[in-house]
């Protein structure tokens, strides 16, 4: 049997250096991350600034959504499927850098379609209502953009993954 | 679509999985991306495969479906040229 000279580096994640969740764990910790912000954005939307209870109740919630939804999108981001969705080609086989460059382009197609989406439900609520974005809820959407830019190709290459057997 | 009997050199050859995986480079899970048909091997891929099996790249890849081993071991003999009438 001739074995052949190797040509790269092998294509496996530094376990050292990253979180090796498994693919379900991955996965949770993505709709964890994404369910999580998405919810603190919502609810933030329709807070108001009166005072009251139940007020500080639904404040007690977001705060904590936005502090589970960032945990779980830097855990995310410190993991296996993270390393192969921003690995260079040396580093990763030909089908990972397929697979990685499908990835992203499918995150890309997620955050322009949440993009457009909300220009367009922004732009209705201003004809229909006269409602026009404070400061704070722009500043809360691209804290959503950010981490959900950050952590879509690690979350869409664990739910790609067809496990151990390949 | 491109065929290939990688399952059965490898499994011919005694290797598992992460075996012939390490002697190619890539990822045992690609290797069973391969055997499954659900991705096609660059050149080098094929070329280094066939290498490892040592035989030619058209004895594992072929544009055409494979024949069942059955079928092929199972087989009659082709009748020698001139026997038939």
């Amino acid at each position: 049997m001739n074995a052949p000279a190797p040509s790269k580096a092998p294509s496996k994640a530094p376990s050292t250096a990253y979180l090796n969740f498994s693919r379900n764990t991955a996965r949770a910790l993505s709709v964890g991350a994404l369910g999580s912000l998405s919810l603190w954005f919502a609810l933030k939307f329709l807070l108001t600034e009166e005072p009251g209870p139940q007020q500080a109740v639904l404040q007690i919630a977001a705060g904590v959504l936005s502090l589970a939804g960032m945990v779980a999108s830097v855990l995310l981001f410190l993991s296996t499927y993270s390393f192969r969705a921003n690995a260079p080609d040396a580093q990763i086989d030909e089908r990972e850098v397929v697979e990685r460059n499908r990835a992203y382009f499918r995150a890309y197609q997620t955050l322009v379609f949440v993009l457009l989406l909300a220009y367009i439900v922004a732009e209705v609520l201003e004809k229909a209502f006269g409602w026009v974005p404070t400061r704070g809820v722009v500043a809360n959407f691209l804290t959503l953009l950010i981490f959900a830019a950050l952590t879509l190709p690690a979350a869409i290459l664990a739910w790609w993954d067809a496990g151990d057997e390949g | 679509m491109i065929s290939n009997r990688i399952q059965i050199f490898r499994t011919d050859r005694g290797l598992s999985r992460k075996e012939l995986a390490a002697l190619v480079d890539v990822n045992p899970q690609t290797i069973g991306f391969l055997e499954r048909g659900s991705y096609t091997p660059s050149v080098e891929l094929a070329l280094q495969l066939a290498r490892v099996f040592g035989v030619s790249v058209e004895a594992v890849f072929s544009l055409e479906p494979f024949p069942p081993l059955a079928a092929q071991i199972g087989a009659p003999a082709s009748p020698p040229k001139g026997d038939t009438p």
